[in-house]
C-alpha cells in the first residue's frame, strides 16, 4: 500500500512508527534531555521518540518548540522522521534546522491505518506499508 | 507550488554558505507549509525566542555557528528581551552561569548584526514600521500592534523564522502579508466601556478567549495612549492567536461577517476575579512593564511617586528595553534612590528566577497569565496607582 503525502522536508528514511492522536507542544510535552514524552495526559507518555518515525495530527504551543526539536537531534534523541495532517511554522521550522524529514496531508488517515511499532517506509514522499 | 527566482535558487544551493541555505531552506519551507505561491522583500525584522533558558546551549551553538560563518541580517533588525538585565543580573537574583550564557546570546545576535536593544516593544523607539511597509515581527504582541495601529503588513514569525527572514531579507507572502487574509472574520460586541491601561489589557484577553485566528471588529472604543494599545495588544496575545484587529470606529463603510460575539459586563468581571483584581493586604512584589515601558511611562511612574519613598521590604520592579532607559537615564536614577528597581532589556516572566509562595501584584493581564502558567504564582492584577499607595509611604 501507497499512501502520498506533502513534502515539507524531504528524505527517504524506513523504521518503527510511533503514533499519537493528541497534538503535540514539544515545549513542555517532550524531555529534550531524554527524548522521551513527558505530558502524562498523552497517549504516548513515557515513550521515547528517539529514532521513530512518529505520526501525530499537529504541534501546538509556544514556539520554543522548534528549539527543542533541534536539542533532540543534536542529542542524538530526534525521531526518525515525522508525519502530521497538517505542518505549521513551529514544526516545519524545527524539522528544516535539525534535518529531520517531515511530510504532512497524506493522502489517508494515516493514523487510523498504521499502528504504533509497524514499519514503514516513506519514499519520494510516498509511505510504504509492507504486507 | 513556491515559485523561486534564480537568485533564491542559488541561494538555497548554497551559493552564499551553508548559514543562508539553512535560512533559504526555512523560509521555503514555511512558504510550502502555508502554500505560499512566491517570497516577498521585508523591510524590517523582530526576533523573538532569545531567553538562554528557552534556547538552551543547542540554540545557542546554532546561532554561533551562523555567526562564525559570516552571516549578517539584510534588513534593520531588533531582538526581544532575554531572561536578565546584562548589568543589573545581581540585583535580579539571576545565577551568573546563567548571565554569562544569556550574554553570549546577546552578543552572537549583535555580531549577526542585529539591534540587541531587548525589547517587546521595538516599535516605540529602535524598530519603527511605516504604514504599507511588509515586516517580519516576532513577538505576538508586536505583531498585533504593527497589523492593527500601525498599519504595517507581518505574519506571526516564530523565533526563528523571523531571523531567517532578517537574513534573507524576504517573507513567504501568505497570511497577514496579503489583502485576502487581512479580512474581517467575526464581529466583537461589547455592552461595557473600559479605561486605563490595566482594563484595556483585560479587555485584550477577554476578547482572545472566545477567538482562534480569527480577524476581529471590535465594537469598543479604541485604546487612545501608547500605554493603553500596548496593554490592548499584551493581553489579547496572552489568550489567542490573533495578529490583526480592527476597531468600528476606524471603518469607513460596513463590512459583512460571518460570526458575531457579544461581551457583556457579567464576562469582563468574571475575568477580573479569575485574576484577583483587588487590592490584597500584603504583596511581596509589584512588577510593571509587560510589555515594556515607554519613556512616556516612566516619566508618569516617577511623578505618580513624587514626594514617595518605597517602604523598606517592598520590592517594586520596573522593566523597559536598553533604549528606554538610556533616554531616561536622569529621571531613572532618582526613581532608583527612591528605592524603585528598574530594569533593562529583560523579562520577569522569561527570567530564570523562583517566584515560589510569592504574592505578586502587576497592571499587566499578560505577565499574570504566564507569571500563574509557567511559575505557578499567586499573582494579583492591580492599578499602580494602588500599588504605589500600598509600597510606598
Amino acid at each position: 500500500m501507497k499512501i502520498k503525502t506533502r513534502v515539507i522536508h524531504a528524505a527517504d528514511v524506513e523504521g518503527e512508527t510511533l503514533v499519537s492522536n493528541f497534538p503535540i507542544s514539544f515545549y513542555g510535552d517532550i524531555d529534550k534531555r531524554s527524548g522521551m514524552v513527558i505530558n502524562p495526559k498523552s497517549d504516548i507518555y513515557g515513550e521515547s521518540l528517539k529514532d521513530k518515525i512518529l505520526i501525530f495530527p499537529y504541534t501546538v504551543g509556544s514556539t520554543v518548540g522548534s528549539w527543542v526539536i533541534y536539542a533532540l537531534k543534536k542529542n542524538n534523541l530526534a525521531p526518525l522522521a515525522m508525519i502530521v495532517d497538517k505542518a505549521d511554522m513551529i514544526l516545519a521550522s524545527g524539522c528544516i534546522i535539525s534535518n529531520i524529514p517531515l511530510f504532512d496531508k497524506p493522502e489517508l488517515n494515516v493514523r487510523s491505518i498504521i499502528k504504533s511499532g509497524s514499519r514503514i517506509r516513506i519514499e519520494g514522499g510516498y509511505i510504504i506499508l509492507e504486507k | 507550488m513556491l515559485e523561486l527566482t534564480k537568485e533564491e535558487e542559488k541561494i538555497l544551493e548554497g551559493e552564499l554558505g551553508e548559514g543562508y541555505r539553512i535560512a533559504m531552506k526555512l523560509i521555503v519551507g514555511i512558504g510550502e507549509a502555508f502554500e505560499a505561491k512566491k517570497l516577498i522583500e521585508i523591510t524590517r525584522a523582530h526576533i523573538a525566542g532569545i531567553s538562554y533558558e528557552n534556547i538552551g546551549e543547542e540554540g545557542l551553538q546554532f546561532l554561533k555557528e551562523l555567526a562564525d560563518g559570516g552571516v549578517k541580517v539584510k534588513v534593520p533588525t531588533t531582538i526581544n528581551p532575554c531572561g536578565t538585565d546584562l548589568e543589573q543580573w545581581q540585583e535580579m537574583g539571576v545565577r551568573e552561569e546563567f548571565f554569562l550564557k544569556q550574554k553570549e546570546v546577546v552578543d552572537t545576535y549583535s555580531r549577526l548584526g542585529a539591534k540587541t536593544s531587548c525589547s517587546c516593544t521595538p516599535y516605540v523607539i529602535d524598530n519603527l514600521p511605516s504604514p504599507g511597509e511588509h515586516v517580519a515581527f516576532a513577538e505576538s504582541s508586536a505583531v498585533i500592534y504593527v497589523n492593527s495601529f500601525l498599519n504595517a503588513y507581518t505574519n506571526k514569525e516564530s523565533g526563528l523564522s523571523a531571523l531567517a527572514s532578517a537574513i534573507i531579507g524576504k517573507t513567504p507572502y501568505y497570511g497577514l502579508q496579503t489583502e485576502e487574509e487581512r479580512k474581517a472574520t467575526c464581529y466583537v460586541k461589547t455592552e461595557f466601556e473600559v479605561e486605563g491601561h490595566l482594563l484595556y489589557g483585560v479587555l485584550g484577553y477577554l476578547v482572545g478567549k472566545y477567538l482562534a485566528n480569527d480577524v476581529p471588529i471590535l465594537s469598543h472604543r479604541k485604546p487612545s495612549s501608547l500605554i493603553e494599545k500596548k496593554e490592548f495588544c499584551g493581553g489579547l496575545s496572552a489568550s489567542s492567536g490573533v495578529g490583526l484587529v480592527y476597531f468600528e470606529e476606524d471603518l469607513k463603510r460596513e463590512v459583512e461577517v460571518k460570526n458575531r460575539l457579544i461581551l457583556k459586563e457579567e464576562d469582563l468581571k468574571r475575568l477580573l476575579n479569575e485574576f484577583n483584581y483587588k487590592v490584597p493586604e500584603r504583596i511581596d512584589f509589584f512588577f510593571s512593564g509587560c510589555p515594556h515601558l515607554s519613556p512616556d511611562d516612566v516619566e508618569t511612574i516617577y511623578r505618580l511617586l513624587e514626594g514617595r519613598e518605597l517602604k523598606s521590604g517592598s520590592k517594586f520592579w520596573l522593566f523597559a528595553s536598553k533604549s528606554t532607559y538610556e533616554k531616561e537615564a536622569l529621571i531613572i536614577n532618582k526613581l532608583k534612590k527612591k528605592g524603585i528597581s528598574i530594569f533593562a532589556g529583560a523579562c520577569p516572566v522569561i527570567a530564570p528566577l523562583n517566584y515560589k509562595g510569592m504574592k505578586i501584584a502587576t497592571d499587566s493581564i499578560k505577565a499574570a497569565h504566564y507569571l500563574r502558567n509557567l511559575k505557578g504564582t499567586e499573582v494579583y492584577l492591580m492599578d499602580i496607582k494602588d500599588a504605589i499607595k500600598n509600597a510606598s509611604r
